[in-house]
């Protein structure tokens, strides 16, 4: 037959070899990528996206096809992630665009001036609202927080004490819902901080926290990201959550016995995209955002994600009211960035009790 | 010292090409190993490492840390042990079955356990709830600590049953001539010889759990542990002296571990091999004993396949957990994700072979060169064991992301970190297998003539093929299923399938997230037969 330990030896020589060579040739390689980096035209621009595989699959096909430029993406579990790999990349980032994530996220890269100003022709039609004033970043969706209600189980749970289902946010202080609920950590999750806050704006600080003694004591838990509210409500795990309204509306299409409710006394989210400021394809980045802002690109985010447009002429998505239907309360967000920190040190202990 | 240095002068002047080749690695190892732990500890300052204490979210998760480690420690070793033992020395059926149950684990995700232990033992459990009755909150340590035991004992039975194996039934039949009990010989001889073995184990499994946090972050609920609060911290906030303090603090016990095991297991040889098969059958035990071994190996072996069958089952449902109709939809992200797929297999192979060519080269070095510096290799050699693998991550992030040496974005970062973190169970494992091979052996080939290069490709890689290959085949699965080396240091060509997993997982995606997973299984677990046939059909045969 053959010498197995001339085999052996011989494969091994040729692995050393090979590896040998590879971490040389990955060294060229390493240089080709870095000057690959500037690239052409002919290259596809890059999206760091913080939706989810099916919008983004949606988004990719639509906009090639309209415009004929080649996009690619790269997803981020949260708008956090997203932002802080954008961060760390600083001016010579690997993509040309950034969005999703709540608008705040964008305000300190704007400040630091990793993110490039661009006033779209699209955003002329645009509440002012939902932009930047210095147009570093624009506002492309919006939606409101939620309740996420497991039908079944709250029938067999908080139900089967009398309790109506909750309407208000002082609903769930009931202590029916003693480990029945579960609320995203705000230190963590958008919604939360959004909620928190909220709760602020609405009734001062200190009678906010006794609402957050009372709310922290029924929760179960405080989840690490805003899907665990979903996710765990839908499989039945616990009878209610918190998060966005939209979110809620895509995970009950699967099939899944919830359903949205949406208290008044309610605040928005932003939806964010930006060009990055060391983008070489701001072109292709421009005639992105323009998409985004369009009637196409607007339909396309309400049909697929259930999120509100940020024009005015695009219908609600479906099982919603009309956002100017929707009572909210004055959210101020420059305020709401700076109290942040002193808020959530005084969040947190309710989160590990 | 006095005796190194003049080792030291010795060789640099009578084999210079060795010492060329000993300054190279030492110098790569040095620049891939303390550079990126210390650029992480840079990052740190007096003022953050003070909040440790008076922040009461990160005094808490420096608690739980120590407390889940230690516990899941314990239960994963004892778990193994039992494992070993009853396959290695009992006559029981099975063992097939058991053999599988230790590998499951190693060939996926670690973090992906927990989802399938979430829909079978959790609040609307098909087996709590639905079976049995019995409402159960798993959600905290509770369910962590069943989740992590189920996970990572595989990584102490690896290492414990080779040396249950290994160990000399001789002597414990010299014991019971001797008039010793049955329980003096399992305690004084019988685990004495295993102690290395348990310590590493041990060691392996402590090391994992320290820095696992895929299960944390979805069955822990309020139980925060160091490695998802660094990790909150880098990404929720983007507060890097906080991610580096948190990371730093989680070096601390890895390296206390790390300390406390070398001392105790101490430098004392443990291994007693003949050279000769024993053709002994082990001392018989008490039926009752071996039937309670049994029936706990089978408890856990039911567990591991439910979690597993859940899996498989939930890829082809319709919505995971609740409509359990049958699709094929899932499979779509299987196909659109086939790049990061090709990425785990494409960076786990390359990772691999570098870290076991990589490992016999500084195993042979410090063990049969004298050049002074042998105990720094030694070290440099280990020391990734103890580093988590978020802060491995984070190092790399910072050493190589910046502006000096940019690796941002390319393969070879990914393929370096993992290679550096596999470094130490090549080494281990080739280490030991050189250990048991005379000098005698070389000093032959050298008298007859062989230089350095050609003893050590002809005759030491073929002696120490054994532990080469499968020390290359762990390292590999490890690679594949690893997502905390990876996950500050991925890029858009270059993400792979944990990263996938987690994601679609985030977005409530179960069902696509346990598709990819079973992929991901799939290819592991044919690597891995592939690899034994092809060994099978050499005439040799290897463990794992």
């Amino acid at each position: 037959m053959f010498n197995m330990k001339k085999v052996f030896s011989r494969t091994a020589m040729i692995l050393a070899a090979t590896v040998a060579l590879a971490a040389c040739g990955d060294e060229n390689d390493a240089e080709v990528t870095n000057t690959s980096a500037q690239k052409n035209s002919s290259e596809p621009i890059v999206v760091y996206s913080s939706l989810n595989e099916d919008a983004m699959t949606r988004i990719e096909e639509s906009f090639e096809k309209t415009t004929g430029i080649e996009m690619d993406y790269l997803l981020f579990n949260s708008a956090g992630e997203a932002s802080s790999r954008v961060q760390a990349e600083g001016k010579s980032p690997q993509a040309d665009v950034l969005i999703g994530g709540s608008v705040e996220f964008y305000e300190p890269l704007a400040e630091t001036e990793l993110l490039a100003q661009y006033a779209s022709p699209n955003a002329k039609d645009l509440d002012p609202m939902f932009l930047n004033v210095d147009n570093y970043f624009q506002g492309w969706y919006t939606g409101v927080l939620a309740y996420v209600l497991n039908n079944e189980r709250f029938a067999e749970t908080v139900g089967a004490k009398g309790v109506q289902e909750p309407t208000t946010w002082e609903d769930i202080t009931d202590p029916a819902y003693k480990d029945e609920l579960i609320l995203p950590n705000p230190a963590t999750v958008g919604s939360g901080y959004i909620y928190t806050a909220t709760q602020i704006f609405r009734k001062g600080e200190d009678e906010a926290f006794k609402y957050f003694e009372q709310t922290a004591a029924n929760a179960h838990h405080f989840t690490a990201s805003g899907g665990d509210s979903i996710n765990l409500v839908s499989t039945g795990e616990f009878t209610i959550g918190l998060h966005w309204a939209h979110d809620i509306i895509k995970a009950a299409e699967k099939g899944y016995p919830i359903k949205a409710i949406i208290p008044e006394e309610n605040a928005i989210e932003i939806g964010g995209s930006a060009i990055l400021a060391g983008t070489d394809q701001m072109d292709e980045s421009q005639q992105f955002i323009d998409w985004l802002l369009s009637v196409e690109g607007q339909e396309l985010i309400r049909n697929e994600t259930a999120r509100y447009s940020v024009r005015d002429d695009i219908a609600p998505p479906a099982g919603v009211p009309a956002f100017s239907e929707l009572k909210l309360i004055d959210y101020n967000r420059v305020k709401a960035t700076e109290m942040k920190e002193d808020i959530l040190s005084r969040f947190t202990p309710l989160t590990t009790k | 010292m006095k005796e190194n240095m003049l080792q030291f002068k010795k060789k640099l002047r009578n084999e210079p090409l060795l010492m060329v080749l000993v300054f190279t690695l030492l110098t790569i190892m040095t620049f891939l190993i303390i550079y990126p732990i210390a650029r992480v500890v840079m990052e740190t300052n007096g003022e953050i490492f003070s909040q440790l204490w008076t922040n009461v979210r990160w005094r808490n998760s420096l608690v739980n840390t120590v407390f889940i480690t230690i516990l899941s420690t314990l239960s994963s070793t004892i778990v193994a042990f039992i494992f070993a033992y009853t396959i290695a020395r009992l006559d029981v059926p099975c063992k097939g079955l058991f053999r599988i149950v230790t590998l499951l684990p190693i060939v996926s995700p670690p973090f992906i356990v927990a989802l399938s232990y979430i829909l079978l033992f959790g609040r609307q459990g098909i087996i709590t709830n639905h079976l049995l009755g019995i409402p159960l909150d798993i959600y905290g340590w509770t369910g962590l600590w069943a989740v992590q035991t189920i996970s990572f004992f595989p990584y102490a039975y690896a290492v414990i049953y080779g040396v249950v194996k290994a160990a000399s039934i001789q002597m414990e039949y010299a014991a019971y001539n001797l008039g010793a009990t049955k329980w003096q010989v399992f305690t004084d001889v019988f685990l004495k010889l295993c102690r290395p073995g348990i310590a590493g184990g041990a060691l392996v499994v402590a090391m994992s759990i320290l820095a696992d946090f895929g299960n944390p972050m979805i069955i822990g609920g309020n139980f925060s542990v160091l490695s998802t609060e660094a990790y909150a911290q880098m990404t929720g906030w983007f507060d890097i002296p906080a991610a580096a303090m948190l990371a730093t603090t989680m070096l601390v016990p890895a390296l206390s571990l790390f300390l406390i095991n070398r001392l105790w297991v101490g430098k004392r040889s443990y291994v007693t091999v003949t050279g000769k098969d024993s053709s002994l059958q082990p001392y018989p035990i008490a039926a009752w004993v071996k039937w309670l071994l049994f029936s706990f190996c089978m408890f856990v072996s039911v567990v591991v396949v439910l979690v597993y069958g859940t899996l498989v089952y939930g890829a082809f449902t319709t919505t995971w957990g609740y409509d359990w109709s049958l699709t094929l939809d899932n499979m779509v992200y299987v196909v659109g994700k086939q790049q990061e797929i090709t990425n785990s297999i494409v960076y786990a192979v390359c990772a691999a072979v570098g870290a076991a060519l990589l490992s016999v080269l500084v195993a042979y070095l410090v063990q049969r060169k004298q050049f002074g510096l042998n105990k720094w290799m030694d070290f440099l050699a280990v020391l990734p064991g103890a580093i988590p693998g978020v802060f491995l991550s984070l190092g790399f992030a910072f050493a190589f992301g910046g502006d000096m040496f940019s690796l941002t974005g390319t393969s070879l970062i990914i393929i370096l970190a993992l290679m550096i973190w596999n470094l130490p169970t090549c080494y281990s494992a080739n280490a030991a297998a050189l250990q048991q091979i005379g000098p005698s052996i070389e000093e032959a080939s050298t008298n007859l003539g062989a230089t350095g290069i050609q003893t050590y490709f002809k005759v030491l890689l073929p002696l120490v093929r054994t532990s080469f290959i499968s020390s290359m085949v762990l390292a590999f699965l490890r690679s594949v299923t690893c997502l905390s080396v990876v996950i500050f240091i991925y890029s858009l060509k270059t993400s792979v399938g944990t990263i996938t997993i987690i994601g679609l997982l985030s977005n409530g995606q179960w069902g696509a997230a346990s598709a990819v997973t079973i992929t991901l299984i799939g290819i592991a677990i044919s690597v891995l037969l592939l690899t034994k046939l092809a060994f099978r059909l050499g005439g040799k045969t290897f463990e794992i």
